[in-house]
């Protein structure tokens, strides 16, 4: 194999399908014609594509400049957006807000802001700037900064990008869900299932609900065209929650048909008259951003309109 | 500052003043900006493309394939209307900035 053959191989590796074909051939063309400028110099064909390969650069490097300029996030940034969903489940688990004092999920985070500041604020970031905000919410005392500063950073973020702010309410989101949907206690297994590991709690579908999460996560960031990230994460993310609220209604259904293996203090009068008012206000939160990004794109054009000659 | 950090930025001004011109490819677009800075702006040639699939995403430049008889075929780059309107308000901006530099670095001289 040539060594143009084994570097477009490589290249080809870290380039997202719909681009792969125009870009290799892009990179092929330039490797020719480099090959034969040092051919012309005097090299052999072999030694003339080995220093063109050289000149090029590092396929790796350059294949993942190419992702980025894009719009493809790696998964690496996935794992870093999901990071505050898998923190919200270990808050579900009693084992982060128990244990870890706020100093130190300060510090992380912090460490987090100063690592996303270095790679000009990565889209992951936006998701970890909900999880600080969250920490607001942990003592009463920081409550008022938290209601103050929150909504007007998600209004201005959406006016830019409705994505971003929808990445920054989603630890939020995922907390109303896990809070207030379902309540501890509401539903205590007696006989098997996974209520037996961890008493009288429904941590597994906490778990299942941030795993659904994530691959929505995940599927709307590494859409092969980031075209259709927007439609991935708004359908991905609302669906989840409704999926969310249907769960809670069958849990119901099937506690109260097999009382001997369950029991709840939820009825389908709660459900209705609190968790499903809930449940949409979650909805609501995950569309809000949308919702102020159309209301200024609208006023915007009106402007427009407004400053065209008659 | 090293001179990768210099050039960070200035890459698709340099890119869009050249397509100004005419339509290239962008082996003739490293071949371009090596000339003309005599050899300063001697980029590693493959981070060229990354510059130019951004500046086509944004629509500044359009591209189109051309078969070669004696060689590899060439995709050419152009610049588009809104890509016009860029290079001038780049160049705006280049100028104002490099001219104050230059004074500040100047009085910091004397």
């Amino acid at each position: 194999m040539s060594a143009i053959e084994q570097y477009l191989r490589e290249f080809q590796n870290t380039i997202p399908a719909h681009l792969r074909s125009d870009a290799t051939a892009e990179v092929h063309s330039h490797l020719e014609e480099l090959t034969r400028e040092w051919q012309r110099r005097g090299l052999s064909r072999s030694e003339a594509e080995r220093k063109a390969v050289l000149q090029f650069g590092a396929p790796r490097q350059i294949g993942h400049q190419w992702r980025r300029a894009a719009g493809m996030v790696d998964w690496w940034d996935i794992l870093l957006a999901a990071l505050p969903i898998l923190g919200i489940t270990g808050l579900g688990w009693e084992l982060v807000g128990k244990f870890i004092p706020l100093l130190m999920y300060l510090a992380i985070f912090g460490l987090g802001a100063l690592v996303a500041w270095r790679r000009s604020w990565p889209t992951w970031w936006y998701a970890w700037l909900g999880w600080l905000f969250l920490a607001l919410l942990v003592k009463p005392e920081t409550h008022w900064a938290f209601f103050i500063i929150f909504p007007i950073l998600v209004t201005l973020l959406a006016v830019d990008s409705w994505q971003h702010a929808t990445l920054m309410t989603l630890p939020f989101t995922t907390y109303l869900a896990f809070a207030t949907i379902i309540q501890r206690q509401q539903l205590v297994t007696t006989g098997w299932g996974p209520g037996n590991i961890y008493p009288g709690n429904i941590i597994w579908l906490e778990t299942a609900f941030s795993i659904l999460w994530i691959a929505v996560l995940a599927a709307s960031l590494r859409a092969a065209r980031p075209s259709r990230r927007d439609i991935y994460l708004l359908a991905g993310l609302v669906g989840t929650q409704l999926i969310y609220v249907g769960a809670v209604a069958l849990m119901i259904v099937v506690a109260k048909s097999f009382p001997a293996y369950f029991v709840t203090t939820l009825t389908p009068r709660g459900l209705l008259l609190q968790k499903l008012p809930l449940g949409l206000a979650t909805i609501g939160l995950t569309l809000y951003p949308l919702f102020v990004w159309l209301a200024a794109r609208w006023i915007s054009r009106s402007k427009t309109r407004t400053g065209l000659p008659a | 500052m090293s001179k990768l950090d210099m050039r960070t930025g200035s890459t698709a001004v340099m890119v869009l003043r050249l397509l100004a011109e005419k339509p290239m490819y962008g082996y003739q677009i490293v071949k371009e900006l090596q000339a003309r800075s005599e050899g300063y702006f001697d980029l590693e040639q493959g981070t060229l493309y990354p510059a130019l699939h951004r500046l086509e995403k944004d629509g500044l430049v359009d591209s189109n394939w051309e078969v070669v008889e004696d060689g590899p075929s060439r995709k050419y780059y152009h610049i588009t209307e809104a890509g016009q309107d860029e290079l001038e308000k780049s160049v705006q901006q280049w100028s104002d900035f490099s001219r104050h530099l230059l004074k500040l670095l100047g009085d910091a001289a004397q």
